[in-house]
């Protein structure tokens, strides 16, 4: 599934998560816009200490082509800048897949989330 | 319009534990508002207004409070504001004693978080953490605000050492703190080999969660009361920018000014600040919207002033080595900076300490969070 996001059917300001009016304009009606790609601003590693805790794993804060910022679950480690498809998973999370060519990610964040 | 008339007359801290039983949320409101009468000599019928903070309050209420405290009350209030909750309700209380609402406001926060408590409450903040962060690899709020401070280190040319001297400074003062649960030396080698959390964030870069209470008693000024705090000025800024900015500002920044006005002094005028430290970025963040950096750069300002501690910052240790009690942590730094103000900080105590800032900072949203509050304090003469 697609992730949706609101437009402002008045100013065209993208918001995700969903508001009751628009925070530019203060509209009160919205389209909703289909989000399919993205590019990785950043990426984080979250750790906890319960080995078998499902909120571990690769979080990324991810740039639209509308410069919405929305925050995924990344399939692997992939260095910011590197493209991302998106979907809603069966969970409701946004799950970001990097696209076949991303580099895989070095440095501080890199390794494992186990 | 001033603050006249109303004073911070007490103010306590039940002290700070990491994992203590046979302790209830319900035990520690107890312990505080006892403390508070004996700190203030009142007794408890005199008492005729009531501001409660608490994430473990439900299903109780501030006015449940009242009861199992015994209180007849001409004013009432609850704050679920988190980071932010002890300025607001000292704003509130303010007022209500101003306007003779009320003659003297107990405000109390307390928390006693099991895990299973905490966990259910990072997941359930509020919907849009229960319905869009909770699903991802999230870890509470460590996942947000890695992504702040990995923005504030491009945006401040800040290294990981930098955000090491925060913590580092606020461990120093924490050793002259009793109440403090982390109190040993900290090194720079200890922060940058610590157990990455959600990196670059590691362990000393988020608060150990404790149990403990802190209250503050705001009375009608009555000219006899000798060890009393005047507030100068107090503004709060909240979703200043919609969740539309990148996190690296608060509210505060556009209150400033009108925070200095209104105290009639300057950010070079404080003896100490204590701003909310849920993450060594918002540390920064608040010093530098409130003014305190002058014309430094960020990276300056933590080397020279921040580090060597010529200015005060978070005297307790703060939540980052104090420990942070849930919704407590937003009356910590004020109870603080009351504490020096009075001259009653023991070891930490800043000599001659006259004005003190503090700063309220809390309630994530889908990326950082939304409310923000300063307040300027002055010891009464
Ligand atoms: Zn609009």
């Amino acid at each position: 599934m697609s992730v949706a996001v609101q437009i402002c059917r008045s100013c065209r300001t993208q918001f995700f998560p969903p508001r009751l009016r628009c925070a530019c304009c203060q509209a009160c009606a919205f389209d909703e816009a289909l989000v399919r790609t993205a590019v990785i601003e950043d990426i984080t590693t979250i750790r906890t200490r319960r080995p078998d805790d499902a909120s571990r794993g690769y979080l990324a804060l991810v740039v639209t082509e509308r410069n919405l910022r929305l925050l995924a679950r990344l399939d692997r480690c992939c260095s910011p800048g590197a493209q991302v498809r998106l979907q809603v998973a069966a969970d409701g999370a946004i799950a970001a897949f990097a696209e076949g060519g991303a580099d895989p990610c070095g440095g501080d964040d890199g390794g494992s989330p186990a | 319009m001033d603050f006249d008339g109303a004073v911070i007359a007490s103010a306590i801290e039940v002290p700070y534990r990491r994992k203590p039983s046979g302790v209830t949320t319900m035990s520690l409101l107890a312990d505080a508002f006892a403390a508070l009468l004996n700190d203030s000599g009142l007794p408890a019928e005199r008492i005729d207004g009531l501001a409660v903070s608490s994430f473990t309050l439900k299903p109780d209420h501030a006015i449940d409070i009242a009861w199992r405290l015994g209180l007849r009350l001409r004013w009432v209030m609850e704050d679920t504001n988190g980071g932010a909750s002890g300025i607001n309700m000292l704003q509130h209380a303010l007022r209500a004693v101003q306007c003779g609402d009320a003659t003297n406001v107990a405000i109390l926060a307390a928390d006693h978080l099991s895990e299973a408590a905490l966990l259910h409450l990072n997941d359930n903040y509020n919907a849009v953490v229960r319905d869009h962060l909770a699903p991802l690899p999230f870890g509470g709020p460590n996942g947000l605000f890695s992504f702040v401070t990995q923005a504030q280190m491009r945006r401040e040319r800040l290294e990981p050492v930098d955000y090491a001297r925060v913590c580092i400074a606020q461990r120093e003062w924490a050793a002259l703190n009793p109440n403090a649960v982390y109190r040993t030396p900290l090194s720079v080698k200890d922060y940058l080999n610590a157990q990455p959390v959600a990196p670059p964030l590691g362990r000393y870069d988020c608060v150990p969660v404790v149990s403990g209470a802190d209250g503050l008693l705001v009375s009608r000024e009555d000219g006899r009361r000798g060890r009393g705090v005047r507030v100068r000025a107090l503004h709060a800024l909240h979703n200043y920018d919609q969740q539309m900015g990148d996190g690296l500002e608060t509210g505060l920044l556009l209150v400033a000014d009108d925070l200095w006005r209104q105290a009639g002094l300057a950010p070079d005028d404080m003896d100490i600040a204590c701003v909310y430290d849920d993450y060594p970025v918002m540390v920064l963040a608040q010093l530098r919207d409130l003014g305190l950096m002058g014309g430094m750069s960020m990276k300056s300002f933590v080397a020279e002033r921040l580090s060597t501690r010529s200015l005060p910052v978070n005297t307790s240790g703060g939540q980052l080595s104090a420990g942070q009690a849930g919704a407590a942590g937003g009356l910590h730094g004020l109870v603080e900076a009351v504490t020096q103000l009075r001259g009653a900080a023991g070891a930490r105590q800043v000599a001659d300490a006259r004005r003190a800032v503090v700063s309220g900072y809390g309630m994530m949203e889908y990326r950082y969070c939304l409310c923000a509050n300063a307040v300027v304090l002055e010891r009464a003469p």
